[in-house]
Parts: C-alpha cells; sequence; structure tokens
C-alpha cells in the first residue's frame, strides 16, 4: 500500500518522477493496473480538484499534478489496455469555433483523463460541423464545450441546434462552461450541465455518464 | 481655486474628494470600445461611422476621435507610445486565420470568420528548456525614441483640451509579459518546477518595462498625471496564482516597477493597476505595492461586491471602472435595466470621490447601441 501512499503524495506535490516509478513499482508488486489507477490516481487528481475548488491551491499546483499523472499514466495505460479495463466514459473536448482560448478548457481535459475518462480534447476554434463528425466517429458520451468570451458562447447553441438537426442530441450529454458561462445560460440553450470549474467538470461529466447507462 | 476642468476633475477624484462630477475615463486602458460598436455609436450620435478606425489591433478597439470623446464628455486623454523602428506590423494570411508577431515574437491569430480579437497563438519562449534560454531572447530597445516620437505632443494636446491624460502601457505587465513569452502553462509550472527561470523571466520583463518608462516619463515631463499598467492575476472565481506565489514573484517586481515610476515621473504620478476577475485577496498588496487606483472591479467576479469594496478599499484605492458589468448586463439588458444597474453601481462606488466611471471592460462587439447610450443615460442623471 505504500506505493499507492507515495503516488497520491507525489501526484500531489507534482513529482512526476515519483508518480512513475511508484506506479512501476506498484504493478510489479502485484498490484492490478485498475487499483493503482482508482486508488492512486483517480483518488489524487480528487484530492487536488477539491483543493483547486477550495482555493487551497490554484492553477499551477493543478498543472504540475496533471503532468504528474500523464507521467503515471504513461506506465499505466498500456496495462489496463492489456487487462481490458474499461475508461469510465468518452468525452469529446473543445472551445467552440471563433474562440482559441484554451487554458482552462486544458484544466478540464487534465481533471478529466485523472477521473479515469477518455478524453478526445479537439483544441480551440472547433466548428459544429467537426464537433459532430467526430462524435459519429467515436460515439463519445459526452460533449464538453468551452468559450471564453461573451461573443463566442453563442457558439454553443448552435453546436447543440446541429446535433439536433443531426438526431445526435439523445445520444450525447452536452456540458459547457468558461468564464462568462452560467448555469441559467446552460439552461436556456438547453445544455445537460453547466461546470464552474475543472474540478466540478469531473462531477457533472460522472453524473451525466451514470445517466446515460 | 481654478475653474474645474477635466483635469483638476480627475486629480480631486484622485485625491478621494467629490468632483463638480464623476470624472468619465474612457480611453484609458481596457475602457474602450470594439470598432464595430464604435461604428454603431458614432452613427447613433450623429458622427460620420465611416470616420472609425481600429487603434488597438489586438483588442480591435476604436480609435476613440476628437468630436465623439466631446460628444460624451469624456475627461481623459490616452497617451500612446508607438512601435519600435525595425518593428511593423504585417498581417499574414494564415488559411482561416489573420496572424501577426508582434515586437516580442509572440505570435496572434485572429479567425477571419466572425473573428472579433486577435488571440496568442504561439510563445517564443515555448520550448525553452534552461535559464540561459530564458537569458537569450532579445527584445527590441525599450528605449527607442521611435517610441516616444510624439508623446509630448500628445500631453501638450491633452493640456490644451484641459483633459486629464493618461499614459496607457505598451504591453502586459511584467507577469502577463512573461506568460506570454513563455506561454501560459509552461510559465505556471516553472513558478514550481524551474524557479530560476520563472524569476529570471520576470526579471527581464521587470527590466524593459523599468527602461520604457525611464523615457516614456521623461517625454511626458510635467504633464504626466496618471501611468497605467495591466497585469492580470485573477480569474473570475479565483487568484490565478495562490497569494504565497504572488507574493514570492510578482509583488517585489511589481513594487519595484511602480516605485520606479513614481520616482522618475516629474510630477506626482498616480499608478492605475488593471486586473480582471476577483482581486479582492491581494487588493492590500497592491495597495502596499503603490498602487493608486484599480481597475475595473469586475462586478460578475468572485467576492467583488461594489459596496463592500468601497467600504474596505475606498480610503486606499480610486476605483476607476465598475460602472456596468460587460459580461450580462451591457450586453443583454434592457436599455432601462441597464440604465438602473449603472446607477445603482455609481451610488455604491462614488460617494466621497475616489471613483472614475466606466465600465467594467472594454464595451464589446455585442452591446446594442441603445445600452450604451442608456448607460451614459444614467450615468448623467447620477451628476
Amino acid at each position: 500500500m505504500d506505493y499507492i501512499i507515495n503516488i497520491v503524495e507525489d501526484l500531489q506535490a507534482g513529482n512526476a518522477e515519483g508518480v512513475k516509478t511508484n506506479v512501476e513499482q506498484a504493478l510489479e508488486s502485484g498490484m492490478s493496473a485498475d487499483e493503482v489507477l482508482q486508488q492512486g490516481m483517480m483518488k489524487a487528481m480528487a484530492v487536488v480538484g477539491e483543493k483547486f475548488k477550495k482555493d487551497e491551491i490554484f492553477v499551477p499546483e493543478v498543472l504540475v499534478a496533471a503532468r504528474a499523472m500523464k507521467r503515471g499514466m504513461k506506465v499505466l495505460k498500456p496495462v489496463l489496455v492489456d487487462d481490458k479495463v474499461e475508461s469510465q466514459g468518452t468525452v469529446l473536448l473543445g472551445t467552440v469555433k471563433g474562440d482559441l482560448h484554451d487554458i482552462g478548457k486544458n484544466l478540464v481535459g487534465m481533471m478529466l483523463e485523472g477521473g479515469g475518462f477518455e478524453v478526445i480534447d479537439m483544441g480551440v476554434d472547433v466548428e459544429a460541423a467537426e464537433f459532430v463528425a467526430k462524435l459519429k466517429e467515436e460515439q463519445a458520451d459526452v460533449l464538453a464545450m468551452s468559450a471564453l468570451l461573451t461573443t463566442t458562447m453563442p457558439e454553443m447553441k448552435n453546436v447543440i441546434d446541429v446535433l439536433k438537426e443531426e438526431g445526435l442530441r439523445d445520444k450525447v450529454k452536452v456540458i459547457i462552461g468558461g468564464a462568462p458561462v452560467t448555469c441559467d445560460y446552460a439552461d436556456q440553450i438547453e445544455a445537460d450541465a453547466y461546470a464552474k470549474d475543472a474540478a466540478s467538470a469531473v462531477d457533472k461529466v460522472k453524473e451525466a455518464v451514470t445517466s446515460l447507462k | 481655486m481654478p475653474e474645474t476642468n477635466s483635469r483638476t476633475r480627475l486629480e480631486k477624484a484622485l485625491n478621494h474628494r467629490e468632483p463638480d462630477r464623476i470624472p468619465l475615463g474612457f480611453d484609458a486602458h481596457c475602457c474602450g470600445i470594439h470598432i464595430k460598436t464604435y461604428r454603431k455609436l458614432r452613427e447613433s450620435l450623429g458622427l460620420n461611422p465611416e470616420k472609425a478606425r481600429v487603434s488597438d489591433r489586438i483588442q480591435q478597439l476604436g480609435h476613440l476621435d476628437q468630436d465623439f470623446k466631446e460628444k460624451i464628455n469624456n475627461d481623459v486623454e490616452g497617451v500612446y507610445s508607438n512601435p519600435p523602428s525595425g518593428w511593423e506590423f504585417e498581417r499574414k494570411d494564415r488559411d482561416k486565420y489573420w496572424e501577426f508577431t508582434d515586437e516580442f515574437g509572440i505570435t496572434w491569430r485572429m479567425p477571419k470568420d466572425g473573428g472579433l480579437y486577435y488571440d496568442m497563438w504561439d510563445h517564443p519562449l515555448q520550448d525553452a528548456d534552461s535559464v540561459k534560454d530564458i537569458e537569450k531572447l532579445e527584445f527590441f530597445d525599450p528605449q527607442d525614441p521611435a517610441r516616444f516620437k510624439d508623446i509630448a505632443e500628445q500631453f501638450a494636446r491633452a493640456a490644451k483640451l484641459e483633459k486629464a491624460p493618461v499614459f496607457n502601457p505598451n504591453t502586459g505587465g511584467i507577469f502577463e509579459m512573461a506568460l506570454w513569452l513563455r506561454g501560459f502553462e509552461e510559465f505556471y509550472q516553472d513558478m514550481i518546477l524551474n524557479p530560476g527561470m520563472a524569476e529570471t523571466l520576470l526579471d527581464k520583463a521587470l527590466e524593459y518595462k523599468k527602461k520604457f518608462w525611464e523615457k516614456a516619463l521623461e517625454a511626458a515631463g510635467e504633464e504626466i498625471l496618471v501611468v497605467a499598467e495591466a497585469d492580470d492575476i485573477a480569474s473570475q472565481d479565483s487568484l490565478l496564482i495562490s497569494p504565497d506565489m504572488y507574493r514570492k514573484f510578482v509583488k517585489p517586481r511589481h513594487k519595484e516597477l511602480f516605485s520606479h515610476i513614481k520616482c522618475q515621473a516629474k510630477t506626482k504620478a498616480y499608478i492605475w493597476y488593471h486586473s480582471c476577475g476577483a482581486v479582492k485577496r491581494l487588493l492590500p498588496d497592491l495597495i502596499e505595492e503603490g498602487v493608486d487606483i484599480i481597475n475595473p472591479v469586475q462586478l460578475s467576479a468572485a467576492d467583488m461586491n461594489a459596496e463592500e469594496l468601497k467600504k474596505e478599499f475606498g480610503r486606499d484605492l480610486v476605483f476607476w471602472g465598475g460602472g456596468i458589468d460587460t459580461q450580462k448586463a451591457l450586453p443583454n439588458f434592457s436599455p432601462e435595466e441597464v440604465k438602473e444597474a449603472t446607477k445603482r453601481n455609481i451610488e455604491n462606488l462614488a460617494s466621497g470621490g475616489g471613483f472614475v466611471f466606466a465600465p467594467v471592460h472594454n464595451v464589446q462587439a455585442d452591446v446594442p447601441a441603445e445600452n450604451f447610450l442608456a448607460m451614459l443615460e444614467g450615468f448623467n442623471e447620477m451628476n
């Protein structure tokens, strides 16, 4: 169990090498990849998310934790695939058309990966048609859209309208976020959920995926 | 007592005394109007819309012409430095985007289809690996006379018009410069993983700024009044970095820069400081650093209640902005609602001086002309 404790501690401290070594050693000691993921990585990222929500840590601390997590996941992922461990769900992520901001979106992506989700990050300035094509291709459970500008927020509604036209609206949960975005706005455009920050996004995506099952 | 003009009006507000009316602070940094809305406004006010041209390229703000400023009774004249010699704006065609590289080597892009601003695309120190890599980066000379060739004239014009000059910055603050040069995620991580690199870059930015303002203030001469610096340290809900990290990396350098500016200015200069977002937790630090004026009072951010801020910090800080929320109210409210909200905000912020009216941020492209005019009506009714 020491390895797990170390993973949780090293990840929070942003010690990427430490996480990597402890993941390797945990696997060598006979722990299953799923156990290392659930008890180590996901637990640690949940703590990071909680602290971020409470303003105990800030963006830099989250970024170095996510970097450490990625280092560990590099070791863990092939083993998870071999063991046929399924992810918690697939999330398609992107900043909407006309908007080139990505730090918030990237944080959401990192926290989701840390929550055990498969994240397909489509980057910034993503057109509705691109979201739709990728959704069809990947059959993602959740579409997570970001906008930082009051002037690009309306594009989120446009994407939802296009989903409806394409008959995809019932097949995917839509979650939105970004500085000017509010819960009211999510209701208004009939998104399924609004996430206030990257840590809340993980909770919302979990709820969404559960409701799909 | 000299007769009140825009300059004396502003001076009074800056000294926390109530002027004859609240000063109107457009044309200071981040108190601008998007070119699209500016055109509409000129038309609504009976001014020729064809005349409108862009002044701030990145934010796509309109150059606020004298006829417009007279029409709205603006009290401020923004003063702007020029690009260095050897650098020229060159717009490149990049598939879906217009692109340009600024004097620092930062690449900016604006979507051709429906783009309203340039946003950062690439950072010159993205791949830096060591302190040496940071040290190697060279800037255009911050003291190049080309930058300051018409500064004296701009101040003389403001004086002739009896307006209050605000010397606007030519780029982001030192923290922003570091983030923009290195890339946001990289610099944030440097502060934990490679603090030496972070300190080196911040020092470089500080050196640039100190040198820039030395010459800028020399050119401004005795007419100097307000010096603006903009350095975002907060987000909608919180701070971008922890208070401890701010105090370790940024605060000492902010303090050094602001003291340097005050020291180099030929007469008293007020430090005008912009940060969007939920800055309340760091206001005591900013006051300690020598900040006199805080912009914008982002009413929609966490813990940024105007009434409470005025009560807690109104003796030490002048609030510039906070006149109307620009995320929801100004673009989306009805004109009547905009007017009411404007009056409420003024009530919370203006008593006893220490307040200059401006919206929370630039008036964006999604603002109807009627709403802008309703805001002005609310402002005028409170005077």
